[in-house]
């Protein structure tokens, strides 16, 4: 009888542990969305006039290089299917990185770090979340781009597009966070950030597709990390990823994805033993 | 000159206890660069000439892009950077209260030491892009570069400030700095690369066009017709600061403290 009991007590305090985190997760979301709305003009300023712009330029340039050249392809890129990719490239890239409100090495320096150690859930877990909420709105702009761009797309074809989309936040989300925890060793990390940003924009394809480059740089690049935070998005969202190419993808993306998590814990570890919670 | 003088060696103790910082974004930079000269020269393995600027013009064109860009990330970048934040919380009062011209002061308060080693990449790029021209070079052409260039940092300073000062209006802590770098990017370019309705926006609207382009042509004697290029130069700076300064006075007036 007193076994039937507390077997019932543990499940009541369970499901609402279960709950609770359930609730806790609408709660991230709804207060990041809500910032969101709150910075309208943030958000018009960060988003959509420099990406009309980043679109006009690319426009502007490669209309005139493509108007110079006699093949109607460069690096397996038609004219309409580049612009496709500068469409496209400015939304995956925010959805990715970390915005600036995730500015772990500042609460580090500044000492607000500890408030995330009292809090009864996992860092991690929580800032994940709040990741994904705050490009909540890039990601549905891009399923609504992707509706766009391929219409004849099937339900597999949409699956391989969010598989890619959430591994490219996975792995941006690793790496942008081991570089923001150098700051429990270092004063203010901030340029090794924007230096990853830039090793990982062009190797990823931000800049120009993986395709303009030499064929020995792009079977190297295949191996690394990179090519999953743009280029295979892009190429799954546009439609021009096989499921082949995706299959071997797959295994190098989930190799990636728990060597930087393991790393991520590591550094982690390592780094609350030097964080001394009093800020500067 | 005293007091910049002091705010240079309060600066420089600054970003030197940075070390760790300060590696990383002098090797970000230079990475960068080196990015845009490989895309240039891939293009010309494929196509010689770009719209009338053959290889050796285009390289002095993205030299005097790097030095124009080093110089002015050195001087203004960081404080203009974060003006929208100083604005929002209220500490742009102690700029108000200083005893200097408000603009003059708060964009050369603090230097970018990293920037430096942009400036010395952009001087030795130029040196080496004129050193293997087969353009002829004229002692008038090389002072009116130098002049223009110094116009360049000027309409840059202007172009950014188009973008940052809409942030006394908002409470917004980048304002329209991601728009401004995404427009810079397009200095990079010639003019003549544009058709010819986005080359007159690019000269007299937003002058981005001043900030490489133009100078460039005035050192390779890319027209004949100077005088035109210094011309729309005059009137694309012109334009442009009589726009910026109606702006700030507007601000100024707008701004109400921390509440702002």
């Amino acid at each position: 009888m007193k076994l039937t009991i507390l077997h019932q007590l543990f499940n009541v305090i369970s499901e609402s542990l279960k709950r609770f985190q359930c609730y806790l997760v609408f709660c991230i979301i709804t207060v990041d969305l809500k910032n969101l709305t709150q910075y309208r003009d943030e958000f018009i300023g960060k988003f959509f006039l420099s990406y009309v712009i980043k679109f006009l330029i690319a426009w502007l340039t490669w209309k005139q290089i493509w108007r110079m050249q006699s093949s109607p392809v460069i690096a397996g890129y038609s004219y309409n299917q580049l612009l496709e990719y500068y469409l496209v490239v400015p939304l995956v890239l925010l959805s990715c990185q970390l915005s600036e409100q995730s500015d772990i090495a500042e609460e580090i320096y500044q000492g607000t770090f500890n408030r995330y150690l009292l809090f009864p859930v996992s860092f991690f877990y929580l800032r994940f979340i709040s990741h994904l909420a705050n490009t909540f709105v890039y990601l549905l702009l891009i399923v609504l781009l992707s509706a766009y761009l391929n219409p004849k797309a099937r339900f597999l074809d949409l699956a391989i597009t969010f598989q890619s989309l959430l591994v490219a936040v996975a792995i941006t989300f690793l790496i942008e966070t081991i570089a923001q925890f150098m700051a429990f060793w270092f004063e203010h990390s901030d340029g090794l950030l924007s230096f990853i940003r830039f090793i990982y924009g062009i190797s990823a394809g931000a800049y120009i597709p993986i395709s303009f480059f030499d064929e020995y740089y792009q079977s190297m690049l295949f191996y690394t990390p990179f090519p999953a935070i743009i280029d295979t998005p892009i190429k799954a969202i546009t439609g021009r990823l096989t499921k082949e190419i995706w299959f071997q993808l797959l295994w190098v993306e989930m190799f990636w994805v728990s060597a930087l998590s393991l790393l991520t814990f590591l550094v982690w570890k390592n780094g609350l033993k030097h964080y001394n919670a009093e800020g500067n | 000159m005293k007091i910049y003088w002091h705010l240079l060696k309060i600066s420089f103790s600054q970003i030197l206890s940075l070390r760790f910082s300060l590696i990383f974004y002098t090797l970000e930079s230079l990475g960068y660069y080196l990015i845009v000269y490989v895309f240039y020269n891939s293009l010309f393995l494929k196509f010689y000439v770009l719209n009338g600027w053959n290889h050796s013009q285009i390289n002095i064109l993205i030299s005097t892009f790097f030095l124009v860009n080093g110089i002015y990330s050195f001087i203004f970048r960081i404080n203009i950077d974060k003006l929208p934040q100083i604005i929002n919380d209220g500490r742009f009062d102690f700029v108000l209260i200083n005893p200097m011209p408000t603009l003059i002061f708060y964009a050369v308060r603090r230097v970018f030491l990293p920037a430096l080693s942009e400036v010395i990449l952009g001087i030795s790029l130029l040196a080496w892009s004129l050193h293997v021209s087969t353009e002829p070079l004229h002692l008038v052409n090389l002072a009116l570069f130098v002049i223009c260039m110094l116009n360049s940092l000027i309409v840059l300073l202007g172009i950014n400030l188009l973008f940052v000062i809409p942030s006394f209006w908002t409470s917004s802590k980048a304002a329209f700095t991601p728009s401004f770098k995404a427009i810079k990017d397009a200095a990079r370019y010639p003019d003549d690369l544009f058709p010819h309705s986005w080359k007159n926006i690019f000269t007299f609207i937003i002058p981005v066009a001043l900030i490489a382009s133009l100078p460039a042509k005035l050192l390779i004697c890319l027209q004949q017709d100077i005088l035109k290029i210094l011309l729309e130069i005059i009137v694309g700076t012109s334009l442009l600061w009589g726009t910026v300064g109606y702006m700030w006075r507007l601000a100024l007036k707008v701004y109400g403290s921390a509440s702002s």
